[in-house]
């Protein structure tokens, strides 16, 4: 198997917009799955996922990225999430709720302004669309207010 | 649906007997809604609806944990079984449930339908300084049951 090229991403559907992860980070999008919930306090985390023998938490970004009256959710992009146990790295499944099927695409991203969130790494040009290049650890922390990087994973 | 390991209860009963114990008026107590006296001893009874931030629902057992002074409040219980593994809690849960659970457990494990239950720390129901609060009141408590017989 070829090794994804850095300039592979991954465009995935919020409503209108599309947004873009690279390539190298995402594992498949996932047919609609039963979520199941179980109580926590963390912000985001819609629930859980068991795909294959494995429970996969998933993080519903639409909030952040488009608004509150995103549109039904209908498929999960499921990607890798880095934390930070001490001096190792931990990579874990996470599922990200889209509205539609995404795509593959091979473009150089540009630098993002200024003005965007800085979860907001590069952006895309894409038969005339502008597509934000995300880093979900950076959004999905930057919002819950936790510095993953730094934070305790210990079980 | 909750787990809890069957070896941490100590005895699973009605809600016969539970005394309702007034606000203490500290928010990390409001969880403890009940007192329970079994065997000459207080058990402080842990409302698992509030514990969890959960909606309230209709309570008709309590889990009387064993070797501490704690009981649960639940709903039902729906069964004992074994369990396989347990899995660990995914790191993107960073809240307070990780101290609620010691990890997650799939039920019908290859089975169309399986079944995700989280396990429940018996310990993290109360933490001894709440205990210590909660039984620094038992003079009074105890003074007031007097007084009214």
């Amino acid at each position: 198997m070829s090794p994804v090229s850095a300039n592979s991403f991954v465009l995935f559907p919020m409503g209108r917009k599309r947004f873009a992860l690279p390539a190298s980070s995402v594992a498949e999008l996932a047919r609609p799955d039963r979520l199941q919930t179980i109580p926590h306090t963390t912000p985001l985390l819609a629930g859980v996922l068991v795909r294959r023998g494995l429970i996969i938490p998933v993080c519903d970004v639409a909030d952040v990225l488009i608004g509150p009256k995103a549109p039904t959710r209908k498929f999960y992009l499921i990607a890798n999430r880095t934390f930070s146990g001490g001096t190792k790295k931990i990579l874990e499944w996470t599922a990200i709720p889209v509205t539609g099927e995404c795509e593959l695409a091979t473009a150089k991203p540009v630098a993002s302004t200024g003005s965007l969130p800085e979860y907001v790494t590069g952006l895309l040009q894409i038969s005339g669309d502008i597509i934000e290049v995300i880093d979900l650890d950076k959004l999905i922390s930057d919002y819950a207010g936790v510095a993953f990087s730094h934070a305790e994973v210990g079980a | 649906m909750f787990a809890i390991s069957a070896t941490a209860v100590d005895e699973i009963r009605a809600m016969d007997g539970l005394q309702q114990i007034g606000a203490t008026g500290n928010s990390a107590i409001q969880k403890v809604r009940y007192r329970l006296v079994r065997d000459g001893r207080p058990y402080y009874v842990v409302d698992a609806n509030l514990y969890f931030h959960m909606l309230p629902s209709h309570s008709t057992r309590v889990l009387v944990l064993r070797d501490t002074k704690v009981a649960v409040l639940v709903s039902h219980i729906d069964r004992m079984m074994e369990v396989g593994n347990v899995l660990s809690l995914p790191h993107a849960f960073c809240g307070e449930e990780r101290s609620w659970f010691r990890g997650l457990a799939v039920l019908n494990v290859g089975s169309q339908d399986p079944v995700v239950v989280p396990v429940v720390k018996p310990e993290s129901f109360l933490k001894a300084a709440e205990l210590n609060l909660l039984e620094a009141d038992e003079p009074r408590r105890k003074a007031k049951s007097a007084a009214k017989a």
